[in-house]
């Protein structure tokens, strides 16, 4: 059995977390959270991949949540409610599970804001970025491609802007094709290497993009 | 979580501050001006709190005029500011 830790998580973490452990093998894992939404979302996320699910309350707005794979007090496992969750990507399940997240898509394509004066433009988007921490609704994804791709990679002094921004439940992407052409693959520090098929669906399901 | 915030007159003292406390190994970071901050120009730079004192010597001593300094504390209603001096930390 695993225990995760979630107080203070956002969803999708609680989900992911949870989707995460129990298809690395484990039978059950219990899941503390702190918001009702989590446990509606970890209830869908059981519903569609077959899990059982079990709740009770903390106090003082806690929950603890219970995921079996195997069935409890000679019940059969539940089928899945929804055909062929247990194959969706993790990006589909959150969709899936959490619905769209709030808040907006932020596509960067360069490593300055503006036009005009480059060396001012890489200042601007230094203080873009940080302004995205400090929205009350944090971006739903911010993705980096071309020269914006300099901006998630080791010795960039956006970096810790952007992991706060991780930290506050945006999903951080950037342009494997273009890392690879700078050369910068390897030395990604915060977020993850994506494509360009999913930076297409991923801009054809927001709500709102800002494209910079 | 705190920082030391410095504020600039000139814009071009913001960029040129950055650079010189990057090459210090200072590693500033860029913020524009909060709302609750009155003096400077648009752009300002964070500091770890530590390295507040060497960082604002270090721009002095290089003739980076700043126009102000703050301690940025993160909580959870938000970030608050406080006007900073050296003689404080």
């Amino acid at each position: 059995m695993k225990h995760l830790d979630m107080l203070g998580q956002p969803c999708p973490i609680p989900v992911i977390q949870a989707r995460r452990a129990m298809q690395a093998g484990e039978d059950r894992v219990t899941v503390d959270v702190d918001n009702e939404v989590a446990v509606q979302n970890l209830e869908k996320m059981a519903q569609g991949e077959g899990y059982r699910f079990a709740w009770e309350g903390l106090g003082e707005g806690r929950f603890r949540v219970e995921l079996h794979k195997n069935g409890m007090q000679g019940d059969q496992s539940p089928k899945s409610a929804v055909e062929g969750t247990a194959q969706l990507t993790e990006f589909e399940a959150v969709n899936a599970y959490c619905g769209p997240r709030p808040g907006m898509t932020v596509l960067i394509g360069q490593d300055h804001l503006g036009e005009g004066a480059e060396e001012l433009g890489r200042m601007l988007i230094k203080g873009f970025l940080f302004s995205l921490t400090e929205l009350p609704i944090p971006p739903r994804q911010v993705i980096f491609l071309n020269g914006g791709a300099h901006l998630t990679t080791e010795g960039a002094n956006t970096v810790p802007d952007l992991r706060t921004l991780e930290q506050k439940g945006t999903e951080i992407y950037t342009c494997g094709t273009c890392a690879n052409f700078f050369g910068i693959k390897e030395k990604l520090a915060v977020g993850t290497i994506t494509d360009m098929m999913n930076i297409v669906r991923m801009l054809a399901e927001a709500a709102d993009v800002v494209s910079i | 979580m705190e920082e030391v915030v410095i504020t600039f007159d000139a814009t071009i003292d913001a960029i040129h501050g950055e650079k010189l406390l990057a090459e210090a190994g200072l590693k500033p970071l860029v913020m524009p001006l909060p709302s609750q901050v009155k003096a400077g120009c648009g752009l300002c730079l964070r500091v770890r709190l530590e390295d507040g004192t060497r960082a604002c010597e270090l721009l002095c001593s290089h003739g980076v005029s700043q126009a102000g300094c703050f301690i940025r504390r993160l909580g959870q209603g938000g970030s608050t500011y406080e006007e900073w001096w050296e003689g404080s930390l």
